[in-house]
């Protein structure tokens, strides 16, 4: 229960602290909020708490470790940090055509004018920022373009965010009127600005990495590598089922942060990650070398079978095997009863399947299915669902999202509760 | 989100683009009528119940407009009727009205204000200083006032010149 509280604050306190400007906007009105113009009191509505939740949803895209818990898990607090931005975005596009309204009371030409660039240059700054982050929105969520430009982009709402803030700063309104406005929005407005300074110019000296060094890149198969890892100095501790950000530093190869499931069981000295080359940055991962130092940031997820109950049900699809791989390794005493879907299109893509079997003969509640969708079709809930039954058994499904989303529906469709099914995608953070 | 985003795209470009587009145009349009009228120099109003009265814009007649109800101003040489922009000077009310019925061109000029908000300013001109003007006044039929609150800014349409 207190986990389940625990996740919210996070939420709940961006979402209290976007929406105390407009209290304090509204206690500082000189005349009664009625006799503002509701054109201009939107303007300014919408503005402060645009920019209260870009500061906001900056901070929470530092990725802060100790951070995570209070919005569950990495992975929900990038789909907060992205409604939340877009939500901002929104906010701050209409401020202006608020206030442009506002003017229309003046003359139609002088809501014109305020839309258009002149010679004010504080309204130009504002502009700049708005089109900026316009652009990037545009690029980002409507364009088809590499990972990596879409990544780097992604760090030009730095320099918006700072041209905005200038603007919001420096242009006449109720910010620079009142004290108790100003300051709060500058607050936040450093925590907005840590964040970049944390993730750039810093990001060496704050950001907490764990050093380790190649000791063994294996082929497995099938396009898979598993790469092993020996701590340099403070090793990692983690739970089964957690993943990590980790770059190599080898010459002719990326240094790119990537995240990746940790395979190794928590109680073995070295580190293992699963990779499976599909793109530009993981086609090239066998080119690592014994000896190469890695950079491990982490651990993050909260995909574990330790928030489920007596018996559970894994399902593993094709690379989203790897979770289990550290979940089956560190197999003892002490584990629920467990029947593990091993999914893949055909034999040769389960490049597991051997230690897993080892593994399942020497554990009586560990069951290993494997299942080729070639040869059997499609795994389905209703089936699990009638050769296994599913009461009062929790689900945890890892692989590609076209899958987790089926079985995800499927299984909601069987009556299953939502609290029952956990699940993790390796889609885009 | 992403649908979210892509409709609020649309709707700006859309409202940006029209305000734009109309408020060029219209000036164009205004700008041709009030130089009409300027030639005309005829008294609009219907004239069943109106009184016109000739007034000099002088500074005792600005000061007598010097509450929030009725806020007229001098800004070098000219004066202003900026009583319906006080609600939406991004200043704020409160710095305007001290200025209500006196001249504020020292305090327009010492704050910077933008090229924008001066042409802003062409919308509440009033007349010259010192200059006559004729205002028309349509009163309605004697109605007892029973309000204590008779805080109806004059209702005069005002002759507008165009600044040329």
């Amino acid at each position: 229960m207190l986990s389940n509280f625990r996740k919210n604050i996070g939420l709940f306190v961006v979402l209290v602290l976007s929406l105390v400007p407009v209290v304090i906007w509204y206690l500082l009105k000189p005349y009664n909020v009625f006799g503002v113009n509701i054109m201009t009191g939107l303007g300014e509505i919408f503005a402060l708490v645009g920019m209260a939740l870009f500061s906001l949803t900056m901070f929470i895209s530092a990725r802060i470790k100790s951070m995570e818990k209070y919005f569950g898990s990495l992975g929900r607090s990038y789909k907060i940090h992205h409604t939340l931005g877009g939500i901002a975005f929104i906010l701050l596009l209409f401020h202006p055509l608020f206030l442009a309204g506002s003017y229309l009371l003046v003359s139609l030409r002088s809501a014109a004018l305020f839309l258009l660039p002149g010679s004010d240059v504080v309204m130009n700054l504002g502009f700049i920022s708005l089109y900026g982050m316009a652009a990037i929105m545009i690029l980002t969520l409507f364009v088809k373009l590499p990972y990596h430009i879409k990544k780097n982009m992604h760090k030009i709402f730095g320099a918006v965010f700072i041209i905005g803030a200038l603007h919001s700063f420096l242009v006449a309104s109720d910010i620079t009127r009142n004290p108790v406005l100003f300051y709060y929005m500058f607050g936040l407005f450093i925590l907005g600005i840590f964040t970049v300074f944390y993730r750039t110019l810093f990001n060496r000296f704050f950001v907490k990495r764990f050093k380790y060094t190649v000791k063994d890149v294996k082929d497995m198969g099938d396009n898979i590598i598993e790469i092993e890892m020996g701590p340099c100095g403070k090793t990692i501790s983690y739970k089964p089922g957690q993943y990590i950000f980790i770059s190599f530093h080898q010459k002719d190869f990326s240094s790119e942060t990537h995240p990746f499931s940790i395979s190794s069981s928590p109680y073995d000295k070295n580190l293992k990650i699963v990779v499976k080359m599909l793109g530009d940055y993981t086609s090239k991962i066998k080119d690592l070398k014994a000896g190469t130092m890695a950079k491990v940031e982490g651990p993050f997820g909260d995909f574990s079978y330790q928030n489920a109950g007596e018996n559970q049900i894994w399902i593993a699809g094709g690379i989203g095997i790897t979770p289990f791989l550290s979940m089956a390794r560190s197999f003892g005493r002490d584990m629920p009863n467990v029947h593990l879907f091993y999914c893949t299109s055909c034999e040769s893509e389960a490049v597991y399947i051997d230690e897993l079997k080892k593994i399942a003969s020497k554990h009586d509640n560990f069951k290993l299915i494997t299942w080729h969708s070639k040869d059997k079709g499609r795994l389905s809930g209703e089936l699990i669902h009638k050769e296994h039954g599913l009461k009062n058994k929790d689900i945890l499904i890892c692989g590609p999202k076209v899958m987790t989303d089926a079985l995800k529906d499927q299984f909601l469709k069987l009556g299953v509760s939502k609290s029952h099914i956990i699940s993790e995608e390796f889609g885009l953070l | 989100m992403k649908k979210l985003v892509a409709a609020a795209l649309f709707v700006f470009a859309i409202l940006y683009i029209s305000i734009i587009t109309s408020g060029l145009l219209y000036y164009q349009a205004t700008s041709d009528t009030a130089k009409l009228n300027a030639n005309n120099n005829a008294s609009i109003n219907d004239p069943t119940n109106s009184t016109s009265s000739t007034i000099v814009l002088n500074a005792q007649e600005v000061a007598k407009h010097n509450s929030a109800s009725s806020c007229w101003m001098i800004i070098g040489n000219k004066v202003y009727d900026i009583t319906s922009y006080l609600r939406i000077h991004p200043g704020g009310p409160g710095t305007i009205l001290p200025y209500c019925g006196a001249d504020g061109t020292a305090a327009f000029g010492g704050k910077p204000h933008s090229q924008y908000a001066q042409s802003l300013l062409v919308n509440y001109y009033v007349g010259n200083l010192n200059a006559q003007i004729t205002t028309t006044t349509t009163s309605t039929p004697t109605q007892p006032t029973t309000s204590t609150q008779s805080t109806q800014p004059p209702a005069t349409p005002l002759r507008r010149y165009e600044d040329d």
